[in-house]
């Protein structure tokens, strides 16, 4: 019974999808092409190539491309984050920024995508919205690269109060959110 | 809409507001990775984490505070098959609505603009947010149109209302009838006044005869050559043009064929519903009396006989009430039908209560034709060899059921749009001049 329940489920969803119009289907393909670029950038800024790990990016990039109103997208965005954490050693090359700028694509993606339906046409004025807060967010990562690179420029004390900010900053953020997104 | 408004099985999902999966996603990436960031000494990580930080930041602060509410109108009750109306549906309280999308359910007779029947509006600020869906009910019948769900979604695509049932509204769709004209007079006009040349001298355009002048025949009518030839006065009389009486009967216990809109497929019962539509609309044009019985229906389905434009809206909308398959037995002999009408039965002969049906009104002498409404593609059409079998055995069988009822003296026509019925009739009004033994 589970299965068949499961089997129309999916059948619904292909159906659904064979509905998809070029739009969703040009913005469900970001995130299968921006993951292997980053797996790519990742590879070039000295990660050693794991073809699992690659194969399991793909599989959630895919994965977020069918189920973009989903979780798998998150999956997506965490891995590669984590991949990058993990593998990159620290950078501020410009390659950082192109990295921030896949990400910021694929959720941008997911996103947009997330707004109905696949057979659904965003109209010019929300495609025109997103432009600019696109834009915006891009502009926000530069600044933060730029005061990075800045900051690693200036040959600051050593120290544990800018660390202990810092984490206060991300602790508050991070408490902040989960009041904002558990409270209905 | 509130939830106890929803139609029964259906769950709201949430009866306000809820963070997206883009927020989600937004929220734990930028926090888990400034966490890290700050605690590993990553600097390049929060150079990731910052789109992310911008959109959970100004999806959380723009958090929308009213709740939307659905309704949904049609621009029309009623329409006729193929034509278009809109569905409204407008979002209440939608404020702080970025965005709404509406969903319709997708219904075989039932065709949307766009075709997977989805359309999305912006917002613009203002409390009350529409959006239209064109819509069109492919085939006759009455039916819910509309249904489906609607979802808002709140600024930076943060927050989500929704998605909520819309409950569809009912729409009368009435059968587009069929092309029609007709030449051949009605056999038994017996009205008041008509098109139809009836069997008694009067005011008319069709000559009757040149007879001797009576007092009180009118001076227009001296028939001048033949007075002057004869010496004593003549007039031309006319026949009197008078208007008839017309009772369809609609066969709706069987329906055979399958009724596609889309593939441009019809079933017996689509034939039968529209060439009733034909025939209703073309006598009562020409100001004939119209009379309906829809055989079969558990419902009353009759329509009295009557005339003029709005009797053949209550004509089409009877007809658009039936419900094929339906079985009530109908007693022939209950069957009321005035002197003088002529009853067209529309049908494809296979159930033995339409073969009664119409060889007990033969048996009452009325003026009686069937219009065959059996589609030609059944065989064609069949899914299986053996259904291809099946169809011919019972194709063979109902041939032999048509020679007996022509036997009765009935004469039967396909239907085949204007002129179908033109032969027939005159055969009916040849016949009505010759005198003839009936049954009562």
């Amino acid at each position: 019974m589970t299965h068949s329940v499961s089997t129309l489920a999916v059948t619904r969803h292909l159906d659904r999808l064979s509905l998809a119009s070029r739009q969703q289907v040009l913005l469900r393909a970001v995130p299968p092409l921006a993951t292997p670029l980053f797996v790519w950038l990742t590879v070039v800024l000295g990660s050693p190539f794991h073809p699992l790990l690659t194969a399991l990016l793909v599989l959630l990039a895919v994965g977020s491309a069918l189920l973009p109103d989903s979780s798998v997208p998150l999956f997506l965005v965490l891995t590669l984050a984590a991949t990058w954490a993990l593998q990159v050693p620290q950078t501020l090359s410009w390659w950082t920024l192109v990295a921030a700028l896949l990400l910021l694509a694929i959720h941008l993606a997911c996103t947009l995508c997330g707004y109905g339906p696949p057979a659904l046409a965003l109209d010019r004025a929300t495609l025109s919205a997103w432009a600019t807060r696109g834009l915006l967010m891009a502009s926000a990562t530069a600044v933060v690269w730029l005061g990075t690179l800045l900051l690693a420029g200036l040959d600051l004390p050593a120290g544990p109060v800018p660390m202990v900010a810092g984490l206060a900053v991300a602790l508050g953020w991070t408490a902040y959110l989960g009041r904002r997104l558990l409270t209905r | 809409m509130s939830a106890p408004d929803l139609p029964p099985g259906v769950r709201a999902v949430s009866a306000g507001w809820r963070p997206t999966p883009a927020l989600v996603r937004a929220g734990l990436v930028s926090a888990g990775l400034a966490a890290v960031a700050v605690g590993f000494g990553r600097p390049d990580l929060l150079v990731l984490a910052t789109p992310f930080v911008v959109h959970a930041a100004a999806g959380l602060l723009r958090r929308p505070s009213t709740t939307p509410t659905a309704t949904t109108r049609l621009a029309h009750t009623a329409v006729r098959e193929r034509e278009a109306t809109t569905l409204h549906v407008r979002v209440g309280g939608a404020e702080q609505v970025e965005h709404a999308v509406v969903a319709l359910e997708r219904v075989p007779t039932v065709a949307a603009r766009p075709a997977a029947g989805v359309v999305g509006a912006a917002g613009d600020g203002s409390p009350d947010l529409g959006v239209d869906v064109v819509v069109s009910s492919l085939r006759w019948g009455h039916r819910i149109l509309g249904a489906g769900v609607v979802a808002a979604t709140g600024p930076w695509a943060a927050h989500v209302w929704g998605p909520h049932p819309v409950r569809g509204q009912p729409l009368t769709t009435l059968p587009l009838p069929g092309a029609y004209d007709s030449r051949a007079p009605v056999p038994h006009p017996i009205g008041l006044v008509g098109t139809h040349p009836a069997r008694v001298t009067g005011d008319g355009t069709e000559l009757a005869s040149v007879r001797p002048f009576h007092p009180g025949d009118r001076l227009r009518r001296i028939e001048w050559r033949t007075s002057l030839r004869s010496g004593e006065l003549h007039v031309t009389s006319t026949v009197a043009e008078q208007d008839s009486s017309i009772m369809l009967v609609v066969d709706c216990g069987t329906e055979v064929g399958t009724s596609d809109p889309v593939a441009g497929t019809v079933s017996s019962l689509d034939v039968s519903v529209r060439a009733a539509g034909a025939l209703a609309e073309h006598y009562l044009h020409r100001g004939d009396r119209v009379g309906l019985r829809v055989l079969g229906a558990v419902r009353r389905g009759v329509v009295p006989l009557s005339s003029g434009r709005r009797h053949l809206r209550r004509v089409l909308d009877e007809l658009a009430r039936t419900v094929p398959g339906q079985r009530q037995e109908l007693d022939p002999q209950r069957l009321r039908v005035p002197p003088g009408a002529v009853v067209i039965v529309l049908t494809p002969l296979l159930s033995d209560q339409s073969v009664l049906l119409v060889t007990t009104l033969a048996q009452r002498g009325l003026d009686l034709v069937v219009v065959d409404t059996m589609p030609d593609d059944v065989v064609a059409r069949a899914a299986t060899d053996r259904d291809r079998i099946a169809w011919r055995m019972r194709l063979l069988e109902r041939a032999a059921v048509l020679d007996r009822v022509r036997r009765a003296g009935v004469p039967v026509a396909a239907w085949s749009g204007p002129g179908t019925l033109d032969e027939v009739l005159r055969g009916l009004g040849r016949r009505a001049r010759q005198p003839r033994a009936v049954r009562r």
